[in-house]
């Protein structure tokens, strides 16, 4: 599994744990369940309008990164994108 | 210290710069909205943009916006003497699950600089507290704020002559010098492609007369690649990239309304 496949699994997790949770960026604002179908929309390589684009990529970026640097990130972010445990 | 805070009621353009003029040693304060090249007060009309960004001379600037950082502030810093421009290079952003820790970030540098550190300790200290708070909120499983958090923490800067430095792009800071005030703006705006296809059309029309006249001078060697196919070739390619920026912008334009 690719590591934005990961992201992706892990961001639908946490929308749908927190449905009425907002991400504010700048003057605009998108609940949790959006950002996660925009990040879908992306990765399937969907248009998006430009400013979301950049900032979705931008986002998905940070995450790889985190992903990779960050063991704490990585561990909580496997942890949301694995199936649930019985 | 003396601030100045933009979240007044009269916080528009010419309040802003009678009070900063009145004011010359006070810091200015502003969370509001922004952009590359301005500070919006009241209205969302700009308070401060490259019209009048000369008023930052000498005032501290802490400012808790999107984007100003980019070129704001490093027009304020580099050409206008502003001593320490904070801002952030990006988009801001903050998650609803996580507002008290998002407070603490935003606003730690501001209050550790009325604590009396100096601007190199507040932004190294703000960004140790930013990277802490990245890692609790992954560990609390609020993994959009953490990202959030870190994208802020990499979009921050302070230019305060220390060890960082305002990355402007040459060409523009050189345009941005020789267009008049009322356009300085456009040298931030313009995109690459437009200015390549501004640079492509001259320079082909130039190719296409020089092979033009030395075709009449009947000094031409026929073996030779003539100047002019090429010229035209840059002049068509110059067209087909204003066209397509041109398009680009309507749809923007339609977009928006």
């Amino acid at each position: 599994m690719k590591t934005e496949d990961i992201i992706l699994f892990a961001i639908k997790t946490e929308a749908q744990q927190k449905p009425n949770k907002k991400l504010i960026i700048g003057q605009k604002s998108m609940t949790y369940k959006e950002l996660a179908s925009k990040i879908e929309a992306k990765l399937a390589k969907k248009k998006l309008p430009k400013n979301e684009r950049q900032f979705i990529e931008s986002f998905v970026q940070n995450s790889i990164i985190m992903y990779k640097t960050n063991p704490t990130f990585r561990t909580k972010m496997l942890e949301l994108a694995s199936p649930v445990k019985c | 210290m003396p601030f100045l805070d933009l979240a007044d009621a009269d916080a528009v353009k010419g309040e802003v710069a009678e009070a900063l003029q009145k004011h010359p040693d006070a810091m200015l304060v502003h969370y509001d909205h922004g952009d590359t090249t301005e500070l919006l007060g009241d209205n969302a009309e700009p308070v401060i943009d490259l019209a009048n960004v000369n008023l930052l001379s000498g005032h501290e600037c802490y400012n808790m916006n999107c984007l100003s950082g980019k070129v704001l502030g490093a027009v304020a810093h580099n050409e206008h003497g502003c001593p320490a421009y904070w801002g952030y290079v990006e988009v801001v952003s903050f998650t609803t699950d996580a507002l008290e820790e998002f407070k603490t970030a935003l606003n730690y540098g501001f209050y550790k600089r009325f604590e009396g550190l100096s601007w190199e300790e507040c932004v190294s200290t703000t960004k140790k507290v930013m990277q802490q708070l990245a890692n609790q909120l992954a560990t609390e499983g609020k993994l959009i704020a953490s990202v959030a958090m870190t994208s802020n923490m990499n979009a921050l800067v302070c230019y305060n002559g220390g060890s960082e430095q305002p990355q402007v792009c040459p060409f523009r800071l050189l345009l941005h010098k020789m267009l008049p005030q009322k356009f300085k703006k456009y040298a931030w705006k313009l995109s690459r492609k437009a200015a390549l296809a501004m640079m492509l059309q001259p320079a082909g029309i130039g190719f296409a007369v020089h092979d033009f006249v030395v075709e009449c001078q009947h000094i031409s060697n026929p073996y030779r690649i003539h100047g002019f196919w090429w010229g035209m070739i840059m002049i068509i390619a110059g067209l087909f990239l204003w066209t397509w920026e041109i398009v680009n912008w309507l749809n923007l334009k339609r977009r928006i309304c």
